[in-house]
């Protein structure tokens, strides 16, 4: 009896082990590899890919998929663009996929290419995968579809430098549309107040920031339990780096060529784990570890803590509690939130604190792509939804609604967006994170990098372990960056094939 | 009754007239195990003796066993190996503990007893997800009812896991508590009355009596739990997504990568280590099982 | 002499109800037999003080085991950030009534509990005709090779879905079944554990009903369902019940098996359902109540199956 359970587990497996090892085989049909990456000067465009003719020859209408990773309100103002697209026309039927979180939605674009038929049409990427998806060979410049219409010019001539660069590899825009956004600092104006700190002079640095937490922690105001908040979120030591022209890896920080080599151990990075895990062992910093969550959100907003770094998108959502105003008009049959139970809860934005100074940092967000399918009709009407999603009263609900930054100077001076940053209570706060997107030096853009998700997931583990479970910063970091630098490597092997 | 001898060949019994009905009857779930059971199994030694890039529009390459060695001696799997080994430590003795504590509670004649036990068999209704939400209402760092108990903190890399355990822990109470009341019904009275005759207390009867009858069934339990903690996943996922720091991930959710950090090679070499791991599992239960067959008749 | 057809299928009728309450598989007890209990102590003042002690210990034990539950619907249905500014209190803060039709509106509550009852369905027919035709075949039939394919059927218990998820996500990948009920059914729609289940009950059934049906003329599929199957009824009764129980429980397939929000089983949902807004934290505690009624309502009204089905292999009778 005993025998008859081992038997076929090991005679399976020794078969199997045989079977497998005895051949190597090819799994799927190899494809065209990415561009050349070598050259550091800018590379010329090819209008070919990008038949954007095709749209008129179309006998019946193209049916176009869209990926995205945006939830909430944003993605109301995706799928009300969708919806406008659709009745402005009868060429192109667009349907909007919210795919999950910025990972899963890239974990699923990498396993589509297995399957290139499961692919979309668009797809909207959070910024660092521009790497990844130049090296796929699955989508197409957005240089190149400029090239091939001249008449969409217009929209990319004026869109701001820094995200134009930011978006950019060897000189070429890649993705078509942008949905960008900054981190920015929230602030408890009752609490500064109480621990005698100006609401207008903010903390500009992290260390100004430290000296501010100590002040509110000596003022011991009821319910205050740590002053600062945030996530552990990759995003702002990239950020604070960038800020101090801090390179995250070669190449020009990945601009001007596939990076190689990774330059996070520098002394900025050791200085940013420091400060965070000396803010959290002396009981300033409320640290959540990263999982794309909201508990930040709700520590402010029941004032147990007194500043939040986060990003700009969620000043939409966090104004609209507060203000009592979220019913999600837009959307039937969404709770209201009693704004009772954030009695007395007067926020404020300021910049983003820095290393040196406050404002610095790096364009961020997410931005689409235009997908090199089969049918020449989809990649037009891809483009043509582009263009669409480029136009200004679909720019200004992005911003209005979805909370991301005008991108370029026609919507930044279109009147509803100067009006809505001088008047309304979230427009004020969306306005500093304006000005310090229209405040970033465009010649130093953030890092490009190809193997995103290790990266992110490196980061994070490292932010974790220093600042949560009291790792010594010099050995976490110095392990992140073995850690990185063979993924870099194995990246390349990758991408060689 | 004597039936008489048939000059044709009986129905029941006959090999050959039986094959071809067989081999029909059988078909079915032969074709859904060979399918999704054991050509996996092929596939997932094609996929750790190959390399495929993430970019999967490039071919896979052949490296034979190399990448399962690199993987089942790396860091991350060892770690992953260790937080499944920790979870099976919180939970099964724990789970069994409770189990027979509740069991041996409610294994009296009272008035009322059926309610509690329907109270104490009521998370078996309970799935690996529900038990997770129930556990974010009492453990989540920010809203979580015991969010400031420091040994039950998600924040924290050495109690995470434990936490999350728990959960797990909660959710076994139903099925441990069925099987050993259960057991203890099979136990009969009149061992238990001669051994009070003979003046054995409560707990030497228990220990020497009890304990050893219903031993198959501990046993049979103890397996049930260790194997679902090797299946843990859900929990993890919907508590701690892995974190903090990694501290969360077992096995299995290394394999699942639902953020896609390890390559498919990586995951299926993995997954070649937990197909051990639940063999080995599978037979120990085997052979204590068919010991216990004999046992006590 | 050759039986009259129409007399002995009465007896039969007549041996069916005899027999069918005495085949008793030996490793399934009678739930909850409380005759076997242990007595209570006798003397007057002492049986009161005990029983008072065993009722404080149970209603404290109770409580214990219900607390995570009664958290469940009380975080469902108070206003989550009124809940949480008024210092998270044992009682409900700011009752939303309406948290459960915001569920099924807001959150598609009703569409998620449509697939997982579908794909439920199909899992369990599919595995009760696969089982019960597999175990026919080892109970009954005699055929070449029948030891490997015994073989062949344990060995799946080593190869469970979570050793072989990845490969399987593949296969339905390639087989573009993702997000499709195909996709969440198919590597479960036989099971190991239901074909040694029924095979023992079939194994039950006395030597001399077979003997006597044969000679009577019964070919195999008619004494497969009329005979075979009647009397396992406990046993494929219990096997239902436990099948149910996994399919609606499953998370690990369904998950990976699909990626999109329309094909989220309710168990899969329950990850995101109320995590984007903290106004609306409670639509996900609701959501898990809802998830648990058909099972709760399982466990009332098939009491007696779950737990056959759940000591089965475990305890002997």
């Amino acid at each position: 009896m005993k025998l008859r359970l081992f038997a076929p587990a090991v005679v399976v497996s020794l078969l199997t082990l045989i079977g497998a090892s005895c051949g190597s085989g090819t799994d799927s049909a190899s494809n065209s590899a990415g561009k050349n990456q070598t050259s550091s000067t800018a590379l010329e465009a090819t209008p070919s890919n990008c038949p954007v003719q095709a749209l008129d020859s179309a006998s019946k209408p193209v049916e176009l998929t869209v990926w995205h990773p945006y939830n909430a309100l944003t993605k109301e103002s995706l799928e009300k663009a969708a919806a406008q697209y659709n009745a402005s026309q009868t060429k192109v039927h667009v349907s909007v996929e919210a795919e999950g979180t910025y990972e899963e939605l890239l974990k699923k674009y990498e396993e589509s290419l297995g399957d290139p038929s499961s692919l979309p049409d668009v797809v909207f990427a959070e910024d660092t995968t521009l790497q990844f998806m130049i090296d796929s060979g699955s989508v197409i410049p957005a240089a190149d579809c400029i090239a091939a219409d001249p008449a969409a010019g217009q929209f990319y001539k004026e869109l701001l430098p820094a995200v134009r660069n930011a978006f950019s590899s060897q000189g070429q825009l890649w993705p078509g549309a942008f949905g960008v956004s900054m981190p920015i600092m929230y602030v408890n104006n009752a609490h500064f107040a109480a621990a005698g700190l100006s609401p207008t002079a903010l903390p500009t640095t992290l260390a100004e920031v430290r000296t501010a937490a100590e002040k509110i922690k000596a003022a011991h105001i009821a319910g205050v339990e740590f002053p600062v908040v945030m996530e552990l979120y990759g995003w702002f030591p990239e950020n604070w780096l960038t800020g101090v022209q801090q390179e995250i890896v070669n190449q020009g920080n990945g601009h001007d060529g596939r990076a190689s080599t990774s330059e996070m151990k520098n002394n900025s990075t050791t200085e940013i784990l420091d400060w965070m895990q000396g803010m959290q062992q002396d009981g300033l910093l409320k640290a959540y570890p990263y999982a794309a969550g909201i508990d930040q959100f709700l520590a402010m907003g029941n004032q147990s803590s007194s500043i939040l770094i986060d990003g700009s998108r969620a000043i939409t959502t966090v104004n609209a509690i507060v203000q009592n105003s979220y019913t999600g008009d837009a959307v039937a049959g969404a709770g209201s939130v009693d704004s009772a139970a954030l009695a007395g809860l007067d926020l404020g934005v300021g910049l983003v604190p820095g290393l040196k100074a406050a404002g610095q940092g790096a364009v961020w967000g997410s931005a689409a792509y235009l997908v090199a399918g089969t049918e020449d009709a989809k990649i037009a009407a891809g483009w043509d939804f582009i263009k669409f999603f480029n136009s200004t009263p679909v720019q200004v609900d992005w911003t209005l609604q979805g909370s991301y930054l005008p991108v370029s100077t026609a919507v930044q001076e279109d009147p509803t967006i100067v009006n809505y940053f001088a008047n309304d209570p979230a427009g004020k706060w969306l306005g500093v994170a304006n000005q310090q997107l229209l405040g970033l030096d465009p010649k130093f853009p953030g890092p490009v990098i190809g193997p995103y998700n290790q990266y992110r997931s490196g980061i994070h583990k490292m932010l974790e372990g220093v600042v949560l479970g009291g790792d010594d910063p010099a050995t976490a970091l110095s392990e992140f960056n073995k850690k990185f630098q063979s993924d870099l490597d194995s990246y390349a092997q990758e991408v060689a094939g | 009754m004597a039936a008489p001898a048939r000059a044709q060949t009986r129905r029941f019994g006959n090999k050959v007239k039986d094959a071809g009905l067989a081999y029909l009857f059988l078909l079915p779930a032969l074709i859904v195990f060979s399918v999704f059971s054991y050509y996996p199994l092929y596939r997932l030694f094609w996929y750790a003796t190959h390399t495929q890039s993430r970019f999967r529009n490039k071919p896979a390459s052949y490296v034979g066993l190399n990448q399962i060695k690199a993987s089942l001696t790396s860091n991350d799997f060892i770690s992953g190996l260790t937080h499944s080994g920790l979870y099976m430590l919180y939970t099964v003795p724990l789970g069994l503990l409770l189990g027979v504590m509740l069991a041996v509670s409610t294994h009296r004649r009272l008035k009322g007893i059926k309610v509690f036990q329907t109270i104490f068999s009521s998370t078996v209704a309970s799935s690996v997800a529900v038990a997770s939400v129930v556990f974010i209402t009492l453990v989540n760092p920010e809203i979580g009812y015991f969010k400031n108990v420091p040994w039950l903190s998600l924040r924290n890399p050495s109690t995470a896991l434990f936490a999350v355990s728990l959960s797990s822990v909660w959710q076994n109470l139903g099925l441990t508590f069925i099987v050993v009341l259960a057991a203890l019904q099979t136990v009969p009275d009149e061992l238990i009355e001669a051994a009070t005759l003979d003046g054995y207390g409560a707990i030497r009867r228990f220990w020497r009596i009890t304990v050893p009858l219903i031993s198959p069934a501990l046993l049979f339990l103890g397996i049930v739990l260790v194997v679902s903690a090797l299946q843990a996943f859900a929990q993890i996922e919907i508590l701690t997504g892995g974190g903090p720091g990694g501290a969360t991930e077992t096995l299995l959710f290394k394999i699942a990568d639902p953020r896609g950090i390890r390559p498919l090679g990586v995951r299926a070499s993995y997954s070649l280590g937990l197909f051990v791991l639940t063999a080995v599992v599978a037979g120990a239960q085997y052979s204590i099982m068919s010991k216990r067959v004999h046992y006590g008749d | 002499m050759a039986t009259d057809p129409t007399v002995s299928a009465a007896n039969k009728q007549v041996r069916l109800n005899q027999t069918a309450d005495q085949i008793v598989d030996p490793l399934v007890p009678a739930p909850y037999d409380n005759d076997k209990a242990v007595q209570p102590p006798r003397s007057g003042f002492r049986n009161v003080v005990a029983t008072t002690t065993t009722y404080l210990v149970l209603t404290a034990l109770s409580v214990i085991v219900l607390f995570p539950i009664y958290m469940l619907l009380l975080r469902a249905l108070s206003s989550p950030l009124k809940y949480i500014s008024a210092g998270q209190p044992l009682y409900p803060v700011s009752i939303e009534w309406d948290v459960f039709n915001r569920a099924f509106g807001q959150a598609s509550l009703g569409r998620s509990m449509g697939l997982s009852f579908v794909v439920t369905f199909v899992i369990v027919i599919a595995q009760l005709l696969t089982a019960v035709l597999a175990a026919y075949a080892f109970a009954f039939l005699e055929f070449p090779l029948k030891k490997l394919a015994f073989v062949l059927v344990i060995g799946t218990l080593l190869l469970p879905i979570e050793v072989t998820l990845i490969a399987n996500v593949e296969i339905i990948r390639k087989l573009h079944l993702l997000n499709s009920v195909p996709g969440l059914t198919f590597p479960f729609l036989a099971t190991a554990i239901g074909i040694f289940l029924i095979r023992q009950g079939f194994l039950g059934i006395p030597r001399d009903l077979r003997d006597a049906s044969e000679l009577d003329g019964y070919g195999h599929l008619r004494f497969l369902f009329k005979v075979a199957m009647p009397m396992s009824k406990a046993i494929i009764g219990s096997f239902i019940v436990i099948a149910f129980l996994g399919a609606w429980n499953q998370y690990v397939w369904p998950r990976f098996a699909t990626d999109r929000g329309a094909w989220q089983t309710v168990q899969v949902a329950l990850r995101t359902i109320g995590s984007e807004n903290p106004g609306e934290l409670n639509l996900g505690f609701a959501a898990a109540i809802v998830a648990s009624l058909p099972l709760l309502a399982l466990l009332i009204f098939f009491q007696r199956q779950i737990v056959r089905g759940l000591t089965a292999g475990a305890v002997k009778g």
